[in-house]
């Protein structure tokens, strides 16, 4: 009954936006009435949300529409969102950009952040996912995490679980399932923080700028951690438009973050996320990662 | 002995300083048993809290699956019933976008192909999947749910959960179906917050039993990558689960995928275990302290009641030391005031004393007597006896002393023999000869006990002095006593002197009188003089009045006032009396024998007389002696004698007068009875006193007096008789009065027996209006 109930509803909303109701390919491109929104959880939503009134408040100022947050409840959603047109614009990571471009190779990377150097984070566009497991622990070297209790962050994150999955066997040899002694995904990578520091898990990836972020919420002193792994360098993670979004459309919401005085207008928004300012990128940044994501698993025996 | 409560006078410990510590270690204990008994308790409802919360958790899930299979039926209804297909996916890809559950929606025909997809196109092993589905189920045209798995070794597709579904197609032979893909995430987001502690877990089962994901402290497990199901091996696997874990377990409605919620046993005890043990901790802790607290309190109770002991010994030698030295002042206090032998006040504090006298007696206008008393004849029993019979001796002297004067006098020992004794409150002189003879009487009696088979005898020697008579001032008061002690002793010891010598004389011819006076009865030496009364009417004899007359060889005549009185005193009236009453009788039986017309003759009886036993019965023997007819005999009492005397007074008087005897009362004004007295009275006769007839001619007042009383007598039908009328004057007033008869010099002064018998011949008696009357 509930559920009818709410489906009435939602007939009664699409049918003040007909646009939306006509299918896709009518139009040469779409242009919709509001900006749905997604990103990969890599913390809590609602602290995204609140980091981002900023932005949103500048992308409708230059869209002339209102933002519409798609809440994502893991990397795929965001993913299948996009593929699904569900999601106009959205933030990536390096893994499930590339994952959305396998289904659809009109979503285009547009921007990404240059961050600070930190105490785990390099500077500029780069991160890197790092084995970690807390310094008060006996565990000195990977050798001595066999059979531990190890924390991903969720199967579609490149260093909370692709990248262990594609590097970190090479150097143990086994799939992570067989050398720890439990796997589990997290969620997050604020949540594999938390498991680790809780004593849940034993060790966990995690990516640089997401401990460096602990770090400086004070969740995670500098010497609470010890880094036993750590992986090459990722381009930092990339926002997308579909691109079945009218041009005009695309160049607007891509001046939010590009434009000249987005410097001033995201000022909050690039604190918050420790980031020194928006580049511009293309496809050609995540071809290094593409290559090491879509090689053939380690055969590890 | 003090009684200040903050004196502590118990015992080491009182029961009260024992309470607290019995509180706190019942307290304790109490602790204790519950703590232990709650710890049993705490196990078995902690694993109930565990279920009861498992349970639920375990329904929220069933709940939301629900929910998610039931969006599902609707995006079938919405695919099959809308009439644009267009419109149906954008309406279901709406709808899948408000719900982040759903990743991507997927149609296929009854054979396995793919229709349509909302998103992605199917990979190559969702569409054999898929295939597999469409084969089973197209025996039957029931609704059909399935749920599958993305294969191991596709990592990044491991949270998408495929859903196969195809609606009851009630007889059509060809329906498709929908594959809609979940995702994993969303349940995390839903339930990876839950606590369920170290281990717990919630677990979503296939049909099959097939472990569909698996929440394990809030983190999705890792699909195993040889793709077997680990459920059981899972649950079996891990050490203290497989004992017990606890489960709790529900499924989903129409679906059969059900939902495990599982957490070890031993955890939910552990933590259990960990709050007992925080308990116990606190309720040691809180043991130790009290114990401590406790030991802590019992030494300083033990050294404060050491305390309270030392401080009680010192308040009680204090308190002794204080009584010793009170005792101590008051008994040098009686030393220095009192004699040691006899206890009496000493000389020096009799002083004091009658100094306090002197001024009481000065406030109160009073006066007070010194009575000096030394013993006659004592050096020799002390010599004789020695000196431990002369101390006993003056103890006794000194008893007899105390036992003779009222509690306000004072008895005192100046030393040696000598005592002295303060007599206060006096009204005359007379008071004090009366107990300095009774001293003298008392102290003269025999001392037994003393020396063995010996009688002791002393005697005192007694000298008086009055305040304010005789000195003002103590010390020449008490030398006043002395003088006139040392005059008693010169007087022949065991007597008494006044320093007064006119008292003295007064005294001195009262002892010759006491001496004197029995021989002078036995001897006959008392003679009895009558004087007449008269009838004022015709100046008839009406009667005699026998008065006692004494011719003393050393003192001449003796006045009648002055022997009766010491015969009073002495007690010789009562031989006096009789010897009177016997003379009379005699003397009237000479006059019946002479033939003579007699007269009643009346006699003078004091009280004394009267109250003696056998009054009454020697009268009528006296009257039977001699044959003389009562009626001639009177007998006069003084009206202060009547005022005076009791019930057995009366009696005797009524007796006497029912023999016929006249009864007169005597002296009449002087006692101040007052007639209401005298109607109680046998009296016949009324004897108005001399005093007042003296003045009846100058003094208003008297005259009237006796007219009134002679009015007053008459009301009471008692003959008035006027005593010492003189002169015609009063004769004249008392006639006027209408007095019955009258007795004075007028008539005849008391004369012999001879001059008697001569009025009784002559019958009658003429005033002497010329002459002065003489007695």
């Amino acid at each position: 009954m509930k559920i009818l109930s709410r489906f009435l509803l939602i007939i009664a909303a699409l049918g003040a936006s007909p646009a939306v109701l006509l299918p896709a390919h009518a139009q040469t491109c779409e242009s919709p009435t509001v900006i749905r929104y997604a990103m990969v959880p890599l913390r809590e939503i609602e602290l995204d949300l609140r980091r981002r009134e900023s932005l949103f408040k500048r992308m409708t100022e230059l869209t002339g529409r209102p933002v519409e947050v798609v809440r994502a409840t893991s990397y795929r959603s965001v993913v299948e969102g996009l593929l699904r047109g569900a999601v106009d614009v959205a933030e990536l990571g390096p893994a499930t950009y590339i994952e959305a471009t396998k289904g659809d190779r009109q979503i285009t990377a547009f921007a990404t952040t240059e961050r600070v150097e930190g105490v785990y984070q390099l500077r500029g566009a780069h991160y890197q996912s790092m084995l970690v497991v807390l310094a008060k622990s006996d565990f000195s070297d990977i050798d001595t995490l066999k059979g531990t209790r190890l924390a991903l962050t969720d199967p579609g994150s490149t260093s909370g679980a692709m990248l262990p999955r594609k590097q970190f066997v090479g150097r143990v040899g086994m799939p992570l399932e067989s050398y720890f002694g439990a796997v589990s995904y997290s969620g997050s990578h604020a949540r594999s923080v938390q498991a680790l520091v809780s004593g849940a898990v034993d060790a966990a990836f995690i990516a640089s700028a997401q401990l460096e972020e602990a770090h400086l919420a004070g969740k995670l002193r500098k010497n609470d951690v010890r880094v036993l792994w750590t992986s090459g360098p990722i381009p930092n993670d990339p926002t997308v438009y579909r691109g079945q979004l009218c041009e005009a459309l695309k160049r607007r919401i891509a001046e939010v973050f590009l434009g000249e005085d987005a410097g001033t207008a995201l000022r909050d928004y690039m604190a918050a996320m420790n980031a020194e300012r928006f580049v511009a990128v293309d496809d050609s940044l995540y071809a290094g990662i593409r290559e090491v994501l879509e090689a053939p698993p380690p055969t590890g025996r | 002995m003090t009684t200040d409560s903050s004196v502590y006078h118990g015992p080491l410990f009182r029961y009260t300083d024992w309470w607290p510590p019995l509180l706190i270690i019942v307290l304790l204990v109490v602790s204790w048993v519950t703590v232990v008994r709650r710890a049993g308790d705490d196990d078995a409802r902690a694993v109930r809290d565990a279920e009861v919360i498992q349970a639920n958790i375990a329904q929220a899930v069933v709940n939301h699956t629900g929910q998610l299979i039931e969006w599902i039926r609707l995006f079938d209804s919405i695919l099959a019933t809308c009439p644009h297909p267009e419109t149906a996916r954008t309406i279901v890809n709406t709808a899948l976008g408000r719900n982040g559950a759903f990743l991507r929606l997927m149609q296929f025909d009854a054979d396995g192909r793919l229709l349509m997809s909302i998103g992605k196109a199917p990979e190559p092993w969702l569409r054999q999947a898929a295939m597999s589905f469409a084969v089973s189920v197209k025996s039957d045209f029931s609704e059909r749910i399935a749920v599958g798995a993305a294969p191991a070794e596709e990592q990044a597709q491991a949270w998408m959960l495929p859903v196969f579904y195809r609606p009851s197609s009630a007889g059509n032979s060809a329906h498709s179906f929908l594959v809609v893909l979940i995702d994993k995430g969303q349940f995390q987001q839903f339930f990876g917050n839950i606590v369920l502690g170290r281990g717990g877990e919630i677990v979503l089962l296939s049909a099959e039993g097939r472990e569909l994901l698996r929440l394990r402290e809030g983190r999705l497990e890792s699909v195993p990558p040889r793709g077997t199901s680990r459920q059981l091996a899972r649950l079996e696997g891990l050490p203290g689960v497989r004992d017990n874990p606890l489960v709790a377990f529900r499924t989903v409605p129409t679906t059969g995928l059900s939902v495990l919620v599982s957490r070890p046993r031993d955890q939910v005890l552990m933590e259990n275990h960990a709050r007992q043990s925080a308990y116990m901790g606190s309720a040691l802790l809180l043991t130790l302290t009290m114990l401590a607290l406790t030991a802590l309190w019992g030494t300083a109770a033990a050294r404060r009641s050491k305390l309270v002991h030392s401080l009680e010994d010192a308040l009680a030698n204090n308190e002794q030391l204080i009584r010793q030295i009170g005792e101590e002042k008051e008994t040098a206090y009686i030393m220095a005031t009192h004699d040691k032998l006899t206890g009496l006040p000493n000389r020096m504090f009799f002083a004091d004393l009658a100094q306090r006298h002197v001024a009481r007696a000065r406030r109160l206008q009073g006066g007070f007597a010194l009575v000096f008393i030394d013993l006659d004849r004592f050096k020799p029993v002390n010599d004789t006896f020695g000196h431990k019979a002369g101390d006993q001796l003056l103890m006794d002297v000194a008893n007899r002393l105390r036992d003779c004067v009222r509690q306000t006098d004072v008895v005192s020992r100046f030393g040696g023999d000598e005592f002295v004794a303060l007599i206060g409150d006096l009204r005359n002189n007379q008071d004090v000869s009366v107990i300095a003879g009774k001293f003298i009487d008392v102290l003269s009696r025999p001392y037994a006990g003393i020396v063995p088979d010996t009688e002791l005898r002393v005697t005192p020697s007694i000298g008086i002095a009055f305040y304010p008579d005789d000195a003002e001032e103590i010390d020449a008061l008490l030398r006043q006593a002395d003088m006139a002690m040392y005059r008693a002793k010169e007087r022949g010891r065991a007597t008494y002197a006044f320093a007064d010598p006119a008292l003295n004389r007064r005294y001195e011819l009262s002892n010759q009188i006491e001496a004197a006076l029995p021989v002078a009865i036995e001897r006959s030496e008392i003679r009895v003089h009558y004087q007449p009364k008269v009838s004022l009417a015709d100046f008839r004899l009406t009667g005699l009045e026998a008065l006692a007359r004494w011719e003393y060889a050393q003192m001449g005549t003796v006045s009648p006032a002055d022997f009766i009185a010491v015969a009073e005193k002495c007690g010789a009236i009562i031989e006096l009396g009789d010897y009177v009453l016997r003379e009379v009788c005699r003397q009237q039986r000479e006059w019946l024998d002479a033939g003579l017309p007699v007269v009643p003759v009346a006699v003078n009886v004091s009280p004394r007389q009267i109250g003696a036993d056998g009054f009454f019965v020697r009268v009528e023997k006296i009257l039977a002696e001699h044959g003389i007819a009562p009626a001639l005999l009177e007998m006069e009492v003084t009206e202060t004698g009547v005022i005076e005397t009791d019930g057995a007074f009366i009696e005797t008087l009524n007796g006497l007068a029912a023999l016929g005897i006249r009864i007169a009362i005597d002296d009449f004004g002087m006692g101040y009875s007052g007639f209401s007295h005298l109607r109680n009275l046998p009296a016949k006769q009324l004897k108005i006193d001399r005093s007042f007839v003296r003045n009846i001619r100058n003094d208003v007042s008297d005259a009237a007096i006796v007219s009134t009383t002679i009015s007053l007598a008459h009301n009471l039908h008692l003959e008035t008789v006027a005593e010492g009328v003189e002169t015609p004057e009063q004769l004249a007033h008392l006639k006027a009065a209408r007095c019955d008869q009258a007795q004075g010099y007028l008539f005849a002064a008391a004369c012999p027996p001879a001059e008697a018998r001569e009025l009784l011949v002559r019958g009658a008696i003429l005033p002497v209006i010329a002459a002065e009357g003489k007695a």
